[in-house]
């Protein structure tokens, strides 16, 4: 018999964005159409044991951000996914006034399958996890090229924070509320997940990763230069010089035995880099004396994986 | 109670409605309307006469069946 707890609450947010207006609608009404669901209502109650009555869905679109004379809009075409986020973070904060103890969401309503909801939502609920991260089983979800540059990215989080992270950017993860004070969010674009992986880190908070199946977009909203936008987020936040990156990005390839693809290589080398003292480069482990490692690094490989798979390590008070 | 924040669609019946007659009609809470032509984060409770629109985002609050009808009849 499952105990319901009527008090939690879930804050669900599925950024339904699409350069295709009519695919970006039916993207929402499809997230709204799952979220509100009796069946979605009688799971969240029998399988995760809350009331359904304290989901709370946001489902953004571009009209979201419809503002006049908007030039990021006009320029890109799309709005900024991590603003959106983090508004919607803010304004959540602001209407609760008191946020502890409930459960936040967020899922990519393009190419995550719903499904994942559940599965980050039990490993929040009923496996007790602060944080919870979901990475991508055998089909990708996205280019080779890109899966490339994301491990990088992951390499250069492994450099600072010397923990080994299995995937970071699939588009699906969640965090107990309680969380939402120590971090600071202030990704902009695509950079939002680094971002709020990195800010846990930061804060000696390691996620935990479930497998789930990522499906390809039919639209994709991301653009090569996203890369570089991400480059430089991480660059500034880590406190990385020029430097460092190359020679990361030089250690990544021999030990990978992968090669980072061309364009990214040199928009990197042409980027201006943020300035910074001369001896920032330092890298300080945020946990000494370890590195950490997931049980399963190479995410994309798991033959056996299976849905809701737990991999690596997940305890977030093991470590210090 | 469950809440809700989307967009209305041009073509739902619910445009040119009240807010009270939405509230009266469909047994739901308006928690707030937010018009993102004019700003990005200001949300404000609506009065009760006015005009829901496609522009508006709105926030509903009510019971579960409630406001799944609410969800599919302002997302027609």
């Amino acid at each position: 018999m499952v105990i319901v707890d009527y008090l939690r609450k879930i804050f669900a947010v599925s950024p339904c964005y699409s350069k295709n207006i009519k695919e970006e609608e039916t993207r929402v009404d499809k997230v709204l159409a799952f979220l509100h669901s009796g069946e979605t209502g009688k799971r969240i109650k029998k399988e995760i044991g809350l009331d359904p009555e304290g989901l709370e869905s946001y489902a953004l679109s571009r009209k979201d951000h419809e503002i006049i004379g908007n030039i990021k809009k006009e320029k890109i075409g799309i709005v900024q996914k991590g603003d959106a986020i983090r508004d919607k973070i803010e304004s959540i904060k602001t209407e609760e006034g008191q946020i502890s103890g409930h459960f936040f969401i967020m899922f990519d309503g393009n190419q995550i399958p719903y499904e994942s909801f559940f599965v980050v939502l039990n490993q929040l609920v009923n496996e007790k996890k602060s944080v919870v991260f979901a990475c991508r089983s055998d089909s990708p979800g996205i280019s080779q090229e890109r899966k490339d540059i994301e491990d990088f990215e992951l390499f250069l989080l492994e450099k600072k924070y010397r923990v080994k992270l299995p995937d970071g950017q699939c588009g699906c993860w969640g965090f107990r509320t309680d969380d939402l004070y120590k971090i600071a969010v202030c990704g902009s674009g695509f950079e939002i997940e680094l971002d709020i992986l990195t800010s846990f880190l930061d804060n000696k908070i390691l996620s935990s990763f479930v497998h789930i199946p990522v499906e390809s977009p039919k639209v994709s909203d991301f653009d090569p230069i996203h890369n570089i936008d991400k480059m430089f987020y991480l660059a500034d936040k880590l406190r990385l010089t020029k430097d460092f990156v190359l020679n990361a990005m030089e250690e990544f390839e021999t030990t990978t035995g992968r090669k980072l693809d061309e364009e990214y290589k040199e928009g990197v080398i042409q980027l201006t880099f943020p300035e910074m003292e001369k001896d920032v480069d330092r890298i300080t482990p945020v946990f000494p004396g370890y590195v950490l490692s997931a049980e399963c690094n190479v995410r994309c490989n798991k033959k056996d994986c299976e849905f809701g798979d737990k991999i690596g390590v997940s305890s977030d008070s093991d470590y210090y | 109670m469950t809440k809700s924040e989307f967009s209305i669609k041009k073509s739902s019946p619910i445009c040119g409605k009240t807010k009270s007659q939405i509230e009266k009609e469909f047994e739901v809470k308006v928690e707030h309307g937010h018009n993102p032509k004019f700003s990005k984060t200001k949300r404000v409770e609506l009065k009760s006469n006015t005009h829901i629109t496609d522009s508006l985002i709105l926030k509903v609050s009510g019971s579960w069946d409630k406001v799944a009808q609410f969800i599919k009849v302002a997302r027609s």
